[in-house]
Parts: structure tokens; C-alpha cells; sequence
């Protein structure tokens, strides 16, 4: 059976994201994430209050980064969240949101040497092992260990969209966060996961393998459309071009968007989403046509299905539709 | 105004349509603007009794009614009103002048 899992962006005060989250528990989700990102509300914060209002789902950050925080700080972190609600927290890590980065004058390097060190420092940490003379291409500790004990062993998961870092997350990750919505990039990104996987000699029963997709649900089809417009914006601009291309997507209109994203008009650059883009970037529609593109993607092995944001024009609505005429049709 | 004289008022709100009327004062809250102007504890409160489901008891009626006030009380009393609740709107506007 697939689990289902929500991402939440803190960018609002923190009870209403703990309110959802809450929504989010009773209405039968498994997992919870919360971004990181060092404009919005602090992802550990947030966690805290949400483990301290719920009982059984699992929450971790989807996903942290080792450049602008670094992995010793997130094993801390991490372990110290576990202590609030043991077993029910996780570690999800990725190379992180290039244009954030950037604004924060950090430099990104070698993202695929930086996460597996990261992943190697983060679960030496939490597992009691501790660090000596580590020295890496892009991290080197002299030496570290927690001062406190973690009592349960703590899955790291690892954020991907490239053929590298998807194949490291099947060499290494108990978990692999799919940065994908399209069914059949998220086929594909699979087939890379278990590449890894067997290059390491690993069974995919040990990997949790989860879809984290732009999501956008309404009764009304061009509603959810129009609510994914912003997310998928920002998913044009950021694209490669050969991704855009990959989906036949017109690149000078892709570059239109990126133009008026850049100058801040934000007006100019969503209402130029097309549906060609948004079915590439997200999954959108009513609850039956949510259901049916659902359906597509777990039968890639997709092991958790995450309703990512923007979830809907209406989050507490959005959820509603998802807990009862989505998730049923899969249990 | 006073707890007590709120919870007067709560009192009047027939159980039949309160947890339709929770819902939409939950919606109130979450798509005011200025979301950091409620107190601490209210928010606490509130998220408190949302975990146990009791907000559409008298305690939770208490505590939405004031957080819903606090942050838009135009919609609020409009709400009321359209859930044919003039009275309770009524009584409300009366506690807010005498303060």
C-alpha cells in the first residue's frame, strides 16, 4: 500500500501550518515535510510545534541543504527533534535551491561530493559514530560527535532530480524525495534510483521511495490549474533546456517568464504558464483526474506519493478533497 | 470583553449549526491578513482544542469567536449573520462597545 505524504512551505505563521498539519494527521496522511529555506520560518521550529501537536505522523525537512547549513548542525538538529517524538522523525537532505543559494552568496560545489559527504557526516552523527579526521572533497572535520544519545535509528532521505544524485540516493539513502511530478519522468528517475541501488548492492524494499510533486487539486479543473501557475512559473525559469525541450516546451516562452520573474512582475510571468508546462511541472486537476495521474505514478514503484505545494487555491480545502476522495480510492 | 460575557453569547448558538459555523470561522483565521496579530495563547488554544476536535464545543466556540474577532471582525460578524446568528452578531458589537 502507497503511504501519502504533504509539504508544507512555512512562509505563513506558524499555527496555521501546525493547523494543517494537524488536518493533515486526522485525514490519514503518513508523512509530513517542511522546506527549508532561510527566507521563510525556521524548519526546526515548525517541526517542533507540529510533533508537539500530533501523535502518529512522521515529519522530517524536505529538504535541508548541507551548503548553507552545515550537516553537523543538521544531525543536532535532527537528533534533537527526535528527542520530542521518538521514531517519528526523519532527515531529508538535498543539494538545495540553487537561486536561494545564490541571493545568500553561497557557493555551490561539487553538489554530488557534498551530498554523499553530507549523508556519511549526518548518519556518523546520528548513529553514535562520530567523526575523526574526516576528510572529504568538500567537507573536512577534524572531529565531531553528538554529546547526547540517539535512541532509534533516524532514515536519511535524499532530495533528487538528476541522474547522479538519483543514483546516489539508491546508493545511499534509506528514502529518496523524486523532485518530479510527470509520470514518466518519475518512471524514469525510478529506474535510476534502482541503478544506484543495485550498484551498492542494495535491495529497493530498504528504500522509500516517494514522488514529491507540484500539486494542485480543486473540483474545478481550471482552478487547480490556475493555482499550480505560480509553482510551475518558477519550475519554467529554473528548467534547464534541454528539460524544456525534453517536454516540447516552447524555450522562448519559458524564457518570457524567466524575464518577468527576474524584473519581479509577477502577473506577466504566471499568467504565461500554458497547460503544456504545467502538465510537464505539476499534477493538477480534479480529484479524478488527480486520482488518475496518481495511479500512473505509482506504477512506477513509487512507495510514497507526496501532495506537494501549492496543494490547492484553498490549503484547508485542498487537503479535505485529498483525505477524502483521493487517499480512499488508494487504501 | 469578558470570558463570561462571551461565553453568554456562545451559549446561544444552536449545537445543530455549530460545526458548520466552526468551519467557517477556521477559514476566517486561516486567510486573514496579519495572522501574527493573534495572541500567543489564543493561537495555542486554538490549535489545542483543533487537535482534541473540540472546536465546535462551547470552549472551542469561545476561543474561534475571539481569534476570529481579533483578526477580522468584519467578516466575522458577516458570517454570523448570513448563519442567520443576527443576535449573537448583535450581542457581540454590544460587548465590543461596552469593551
Amino acid at each position: 500500500m502507497v503511504n501519502f505524504g504533504v509539504e508544507f512551505v512555512p512562509k505563513d505563521v506558524y499555527w496555521r501550518t501546525v493547523y494543517y498539519a494537524i488536518q493533515a494527521e486526522k485525514g490519514g496522511f503518513d508523512n509530513l515535510w517542511i522546506t527549508d529555506h532561510f527566507i521563510n520560518r525556521s524548519v526546526y521550529v515548525t517541526l517542533t510545534l507540529i510533533l508537539n501537536y500530533t501523535e502518529r505522523i512522521k515529519v522530517g525537512t524536505g529538504v535541508t541543504n548541507p551548503f548553507l547549513i552545515s550537516p553537523l548542525a543538521t544531525a543536532s538538529n535532527i537528533a534533537s527533534l527526535n528527542e520530542v517524538a521518538p521514531g517519528r522523525v526523519v532527515c531529508g537532505i538535498g543539494a538545495g535551491d540553487l537561486t536561494t543559494l545564490e541571493q545568500a552568496g553561497v557557493q555551490v560545489t561539487k553538489p554530488l561530493s557534498a551530498m554523499r559527504e553530507a549523508v556519511q557526516m549526518i548518519n556518523a552523527l546520528l548513529k553514535g559514530e562520530g567523526l575523526q579526521n574526516f576528510e572529504g572533497t568538500v567537507f573536512k572535520v577534524k572531529s565531531a560527535r553528538l554529546a547526547f544519545k540517539v535512541r532509534n535509528p533516524i532514515p536519511i532521505y535524499i532530495g533528487a532530480q538528476g541522474a547522479k544524485m538519483l543514483k546516489l540516493a539508491g546508493e545511499m539513502g534509506d528514502g529518496v524525495l523524486i523532485n518530479a511530478s510527470n509520470p514518466a519522468d518519475i518512471k524514469e528517475a525510478v529506474e535510476l534510483v534502482k541503478e544506484g541501488a543495485s550498484s551498492a548492492g542494495r535491495s529497493m524494499d530498504k528504500i522509500d521511495v516517494a514522488a514529491y510533486t507540484a500539486f494542485s487539486i480543486h473540483e474545478n479543473e481550471e482552478k487547480a490549474f490556475k493555482a499550480a501557475m505560480p509553482v510551475v512559473a518558477f519550475i519554467v525559469a529554473g528548467a534547464p533546456d534541454p528539460v524544456l525541450e525534453k517536454h516540447q516546451i516552447n524555450l522562448e516562452a519559458a524564457k518570457k517568464i524567466k524575464d518577468a520573474l527576474v524584473k519581479g512582475d509577477f502577473p506577466t510571468a504566471f499568467s504565461a504558464v500554458t497547460r503544456e508546462m504545467a502538465d510537464a511541472f505539476s499534477l493538477y486537476g480534479t480529484p479524478a483526474q488527480c486520482i488518475e495521474k496518481i495511479s500512473q505514478i505509482l506504477k512506477a514503484g513509487v512507495t510514497q506519493f507526496v501532495v506537494g505545494s501549492p496543494i490547492g487555491s484553498n490549503v484547508r480545502k485542498a487537503i479535505d478533497l485529498v483525505v477524502k476522495e483521493v487517499i480512499p480510492h488508494f487504501r | 470583553m469578558s470570558s463570561v460575557d462571551l461565553s453568554e453569547v456562545v451559549a446561544k448558538i444552536p449545537r445543530s449549526i455549530r460545526s458548520n459555523l466552526s468551519t467557517q470561522l477556521v477559514d476566517i483565521l486561516l486567510n486573514a491578513k496579519g495572522g501574527d496579530k493573534l495572541s500567543s495563547s489564543l493561537a495555542k488554544s486554538f490549535l489545542y482544542l483543533w487537535q482534541k476536535d473540540r472546536l465546535a464545543e462551547d470552549e472551542g466556540m469561545d476561543v474561534l469567536l475571539k481569534a476570529a474577532l481579533s483578526l477580522d471582525a468584519e467578516a466575522t460578524l458577516k458570517q454570523l449573520s448570513e448563519s442567520n446568528l443576527s443576535e449573537v452578531a448583535d450581542a457581540i458589537q454590544k460587548l465590543s462597545k461596552k469593551g
